[in-house]
């Protein structure tokens, strides 16, 4: 475009924000990774988490009464547990999980509790996105602070872009490794702005909320941390705790089908079961708005006492029921979470191409380094690997902690190789063709542990996208690297 | 949905590619002020009748089918090969071998440990601090408390990164000390006043 409409920049206020750009890449990148890959992931965390432990026929639609036989049985195995969860099938996860406080179980589509709902990968997974395996409360901290600085580098980005209009659709992918790097880099990441700045910001948001309760404490509250998230999300009431008849469930989910049948009930939760003060809350998925879902109350004999009014209530609680299937892309059934998956390795590669082109820089000033470049390419190719490979050793029976130990170490051990190696491009190769193995590995101890599930249609889904992943990953590379070796790559190899 | 929300959201849908069709338009041929004026109005267009369609979950799913339109534009060269990112040039002899003064690795190692406290720990309390006075100042205004402790928690985001980018464009250490030491008493002075 000849004209633009940005602001002229002035050069010196281009550069400042390059170099405050590249000096937040520069602290952050390797850690920022590794949460936008697993993030990535996790996309699916459902439908792997599913084909993980695949021992329960779909459950299609749960009746008012299975689930009242369900709670039935939970509250039988659990007489002591506080809550009672019924997380009821949806279109995309035909699957019907129940439990208490002591775990949750896969239910028949009778009610019967059949366990298998053990998934050691994808509770790894999802640990290694939300805390970076880190303890809880202090890893949710670190990695909202990512989110916090991966908005700053998506405002300092935009800052050292004067020709963000001009070069909207320029994308060498010839030439100048630097070049193509940065246009990679660039175009990417403008394009999918407003992705990254709304997972980022609902990221830090989630993570943030108990920081910003006790500051609010301390500052309005009179130093009470409970005052925001009860403003927002409600209080629990006094508990009596005299005994009582469990809950009518399935009142309260005819009820819920009458009064509003636009709200897709996925969610039941018993409060105190069997208790004088029991009370049923249904969350209700409106497919017209993002939040989470209206959360609707019930007494113990099923009559609607209210709702929370996250559809249509205070512009806060809406704006804070609205973060998870924001940042998580669940609002708009498969597609919506295929087009968030992709823009998720969209963003893995903004991140990679980041550190390639200081390298490059680096490089072209005779100041390479290239058995780091080849530890980043080792990490970036790497890890992807190492997730594939602990969901083939998870299906063997291995447990969380040692997951995230293998993920970890592995990590560093790859990183060992490339700094010995000294080559990224054979290091990015290898890795790759690790990555390919490791689904093939993961479909084949999958399908000798599980042969009976392979009636289903979800796990050959599942199974037959690892497989295309894996035979695209090892075939790939070697088609498409052979046609773009720069003749001048191979010259400056050391 | 309804028939008339499926039909607004689908040409919400279009309007949106016909938007970027348009931009890519104007960038492919200069000198087009009315495609680019164009572009961007359809784009404008097609937010606001996939938020009628659908609520906020149209406006998000608008959003999102425009850019993942741009993503596969920009896929389908990617993956039929980029160049390595090898460097194309050989190291040049002598270059980088500036010798530094060990006194001086040290300074400039503990120059970056305090930029990292002032655009993380730092920037993070003027963030934290500055956005509880604005709490303050909406709870003041009889904004109800969700809705203003929901803006609290993005506006600490945003500033946070904000303060962060800024202090880090500074390229004086001392005036980035001192406007980040400033900022921090004045926005702890803020959160805490009585209002």
């Amino acid at each position: 475009m000849a004209t633009s409409i940005w602001p002229k920049s002035s050069k010196a206020r281009v550069d400042r924000s390059l170099s405050a750009h590249s000096v937040m890449g520069l602290v952050i990148s390797a850690l920022m990774f590794i949460v936008c890959l697993s993030g990535t992931v996790a996309m699916f965390e459902d439908e792997i988490g599913w084909w993980e432990n695949p021992v329960q026929a779909p459950v299609k639609t749960v009746s008012p009464e299975v689930a009242q036989a369900a709670a039935n049985n939970v509250f039988e195995a659990q007489p002591r547990t506080t809550h009672l969860y019924l997380y009821l099938p949806r279109d995309n996860w035909q699957r019907f999980v129940v439990g208490g406080d002591d775990g949750l179980e896969t239910a028949n589509a009778q009610g019967a509790m059949t366990g298998g709902y053990e998934t050691p990968w994808n509770d790894f997974l999802v640990h290694l996105h939300y805390y970076l395996s880190l303890p809880t409360s202090f890893g949710m901290i670190v990695v909202a602070i990512l989110g916090v600085m991966l908005v700053a580098m998506a405002v300092s980005g935009l800052l050292a872009h004067p020709r963000i209009f001009r070069d909207a659709f320029r994308l060498r992918t010839k030439g100048q490794a630097r070049l193509v790097q940065a246009d990679l880099h660039n175009r990417l990441s403008v394009w999918t702005a407003p992705f990254t700045i709304a997972i980022a910001l609902t990221g830090a948001m989630i993570g943030l909320f108990v920081v910003v309760a006790m500051v609010l404490a301390q500052t309005s509250f009179d130093g009470d941390p409970r005052a925001l998230t009860e403003s927002i999300f409600g209080a629990e009431g006094e508990i009596d705790e005299s005994p009582a008849p469990l809950a009518d469930v399935s009142t309260a989910m005819i009820t819920l089908e009458e009064m509003a049948p636009e709200a897709n009930p996925f969610l039941a939760i018993v409060h105190d079961p069997g208790t004088a003060s029991q009370h049923t809350t249904i969350y209700g998925e409106h497919s017209d708005r993002l939040a989470y879902g209206e959360m609707y109350e019930f007494d113990a004999a099923g009559t609607y006492t209210g709702k929370a009014g996250y559809t249509d209530g205070e512009a806060g609680k809406q704006i804070a029921m609205s973060t998870y299937r924001l940042h998580f892309g669940d609002f708009g059934g498969l597609a919506m979470k295929v087009a968030y998956f992709l823009m998720g390795v969209g963003l893995c590669i903004v991140v990679a191409a980041g550190l390639n082109i200081y390298f490059l820089k680096r490089a072209e000033a005779g100041r390479g380094m290239p058995r780091l470049e080849a530890a980043w390419a080792a990490l970036v190719w790497g890890s992807p690997a190492l997730l594939a490979a602990t969901l083939a050793v998870s299906l063997l029976g291995i447990g969380m902690v040692t997951l995230t130990g293998l993920f970890w170490l592995g990590a560093v051990a790859l990183c060992g190789l490339g700094l010995v190696l000294g080559d990224q491009v054979k290091t990015a190769r290898w890795m790759r063709f690790g990555l390919g193995v490791s689904f093939f590995a993961a479909v084949g101890v999958h399908a000798v542990r599980f042969t009976e599930s392979y009636q289903w249609p979800h796990v050959w889904a599942v199974s037959l996208c690892f497989m295309i992943a894996g035979l695209l990953l090892m075939v790939w590379p070697l088609l498409s690297e052979r046609s773009s070796t720069p003749s001048s790559a191979v010259a400056a190899r050391p | 949905m309804s028939t008339f929300e499926w039909s607004l959201f689908l040409v919400a849908a279009a309007a949106g590619l016909g938007g970027l069709c348009l931009l890519y338009t104007a960038w492919k041929r200069p000198g087009r002020p009315f495609h680019v004026a164009g572009g961007w109005g359809l784009l404008v267009a097609a937010l606001a009748s996939g938020a009628v369609a659908n609520g906020d979950r149209g406006l998000a799913q608008v959003s999102v089918i425009v850019m993942v339109t741009a993503y596969i534009y920009l896929a389908i060269p990617i993956m039929r090969g980029v160049a390595l990112p090898v460097a194309g040039v050989r190291q040049r002899a002598g270059a980088g071998e500036t010798p530094v003064l060990s006194s001086n690795r040290a300074l400039r190692g503990l120059a970056g440990v305090w930029t990292f406290l002032l655009t993380g720990p730092i920037a993070g309390g003027i963030a934290l601090f500055s956005a509880a006075a604005l709490f303050k100042l909406m709870r003041a205004a009889s904004v109800s408390v969700a809705t203003a402790g929901a803006t609290t928690i993005i506006a600490s985001v945003v500033i946070w990164a904000v303060v962060s980018v800024l202090l880090l464009m500074e390229p004086r250490a001392g005036r980035r000390s001192a406007y980040a030491g400033g900022a921090l008493v004045l926005s702890i002075i803020a959160a805490f006043a009585p209002l």
